[in-house]
């Protein structure tokens, strides 16, 4: 009981005269800290050759590829038209591949894989309500073209801007693979009616 | 030990607890100018939706349309292209005070798939958080903080809070709450507060921000600076079983804040409100 009120008692003679936030060192910012830092402002940090913008565009294109892939697979094992299935499992394959591509250059950079994107309504990305509600969809075949039409073209503008933005070579490059195949893609889908 | 002593020593230690009150709460200037100023460390900027787009130039630099929705407060110009101070430095916003051109940005709130537009938009600057607010330093001009888990899938993992305007008696929730007819949801976002003092943003845009550890900043995060505060009214109520941000359910709720005060006008504001412990308006002027 003593000691308790004893420690107590240092405990707040310390909070109130040191007025220090702790009273373990608490080292002040040298001066000039600010505009040194400001100085560095520009572009965050760099991760080897991957950048923020290369980077957080792989990150993003595997997590709606993820997506992508149950979509084209309910596709694949649900539409009636030969042709959508067709397109579907095309579509899944090729989005399999884009997905060891981008992995492999996470693991080049030795950059473990984060999933930032789950569970938001991200650009091109099928979500899980979505594809609830597919399942049980009226007319299935409408519902997944609608659905594989917005993933692509909102994939395609992800993709225009990464292959405009990134300089990192082989991110760049899946970029520029990624806006021709939405493209024929899109023009395969619509052909399709 | 005596009654006797363990009452005298209870005396002292309240008698310790209310002169530590009160030497925190900083006094400064002459008694008179102390009684005329509300002993509180704040000072306001008040937004409105400024645009909203599919753009996040923290998580997401340079790559626009790549993000879920976000409602950008303050600065006219945020894009996914602006990913230096320097760019945002010349525009305008619509905040009060005008003179804060930083970009504030939240995930789009939906209810039954219609974006809701926030009416009340409120930042404030505060001195709490730590136990000597005499020791904030102004917030670095180009400083990026990020706020609350866009990835929270549960209550344990989110800081989200969600309650209702002139509803008190509606317990505060992590996830949205069903405000009663008549009143509005509100939701509050408190940013970290304490700065690794080098750099203005990390690889994972968290990591060079920390929150106090027992009314300090850690050594780690050792330079204090103003606790950011995000209040937010949507003129919405009722059952919230239509409602979802871009990012998810209400707990996934995350605030972002790029810097963009001039740096005098900061350092006006963190010397004459937050140091002395002084509520100010939005003009940096004591009320």
């Amino acid at each position: 009981m003593k000691l308790v009120l004893v420690v107590l008692l240092v405990a707040a003679l310390s909070a109130c005269g040191l007025q220090g936030p702790a009273p373990a060192p608490n080292p002040a910012p040298p001066p000039g800290a600010q505009a040194v830092a400001s100085n560095r402002a520009a572009g965050g940090d760099a991760d080897g050759d991957l950048d923020a913008t290369a980077r957080a565009f792989v990150e993003l294109v595997i997590a709606t590829d993820h997506q992508a892939v149950k979509l084209l697979d309910l596709g694949v094992a649900h539409a009636t038209s030969p042709g959508l299935r067709a397109l579907a499992g095309e579509l899944a394959a090729t989005r399999r591949a884009e997905l060891s591509e981008l992995r492999g250059i996470l693991d080049t950079a030795a950059i473990p894989y984060v999933d930032n994107h789950a569970g938001h309504d991200m650009p091109g990305m099928p979500t899980e309500a979505e594809l609830l509600a597919l399942s049980s969809a009226p007319d299935f075949d409408a519902e997944f073209t609608r659905l594989a039409r917005a993933h692509l073209t909102e994939s395609a503008t992800v993709a225009k801007s990464g292959a405009s933005s990134i300089t990192h070579g082989e991110a760049k490059a899946v970029a520029e693979a990624m806006v021709r195949e939405r493209s024929s893609a899109l023009r395969s889908l619509d052909a399709l009616g | 030990m005596t009654k006797n002593r363990i009452r005298w020593l209870t005396l002292a230690l309240a008698a310790v607890a209310a002169a530590g009150v009160v030497v925190s709460g900083g006094i400064t200037g002459s008694p008179e100018k102390a009684q005329a100023v509300i002993r509180v460390a704040e000072f306001p900027a008040d937004c409105a939706l400024s645009h909203r787009l599919p753009d996040d130039p923290i998580v997401l630099p340079n790559l626009p349309g790549a993000s879920h929705s976000h409602d950008f407060f303050g600065n006219h110009a945020t894009t996914a292209n602006t990913t230096t101070h320097q760019q945002l430095a010349g525009a305008t916003g619509n905040c009060n005070p005008a003179v804060d051109i930083s970009s504030y940005w939240v995930p789009t709130l939906y209810k039954n798939n219609q974006p809701v537009v926030p009416t009340g938009i409120t930042f404030y600057y505060l001195g709490e958080g730590v136990n000597n607010p005499g020791a904030i330093r102004p917030t670095p001009v180009g400083l990026k903080i990020v706020a609350g888990n866009s990835k929270a899938t549960g209550d344990a993992d989110s800081i989200a809070r969600w309650s209702c305007l002139h509803a008190g008696h509606v317990n505060p929730s992590k996830n949205f709450v069903n405000c009663p007819s008549g009143t509005q949801l509100e939701t509050y976002l408190d940013f970290p507060q304490c700065w690794n003092g080098t750099t203005l943003d990390s690889s994972d845009h968290k990591s060079h921000m920390a929150y106090p550890v027992a009314g300090g900043c850690p050594s780690s995060h050792p330079v204090p600076v103003p606790k950011l505060r995000m209040v937010l009214r949507y003129p919405v109520n009722g059952d919230p079983s239509g409602l979802r941000l871009s990012s998810g359910d209400g707990r996934t709720m995350h605030g972002d804040f790029f810097n963009v005060w001039p740096a005098a006008e900061m350092e006006r504001r963190v010397r004459d409100c937050i140091n002395p412990v002084i509520k100010c308006g939005h003009d940096g002027r004591p009320l």
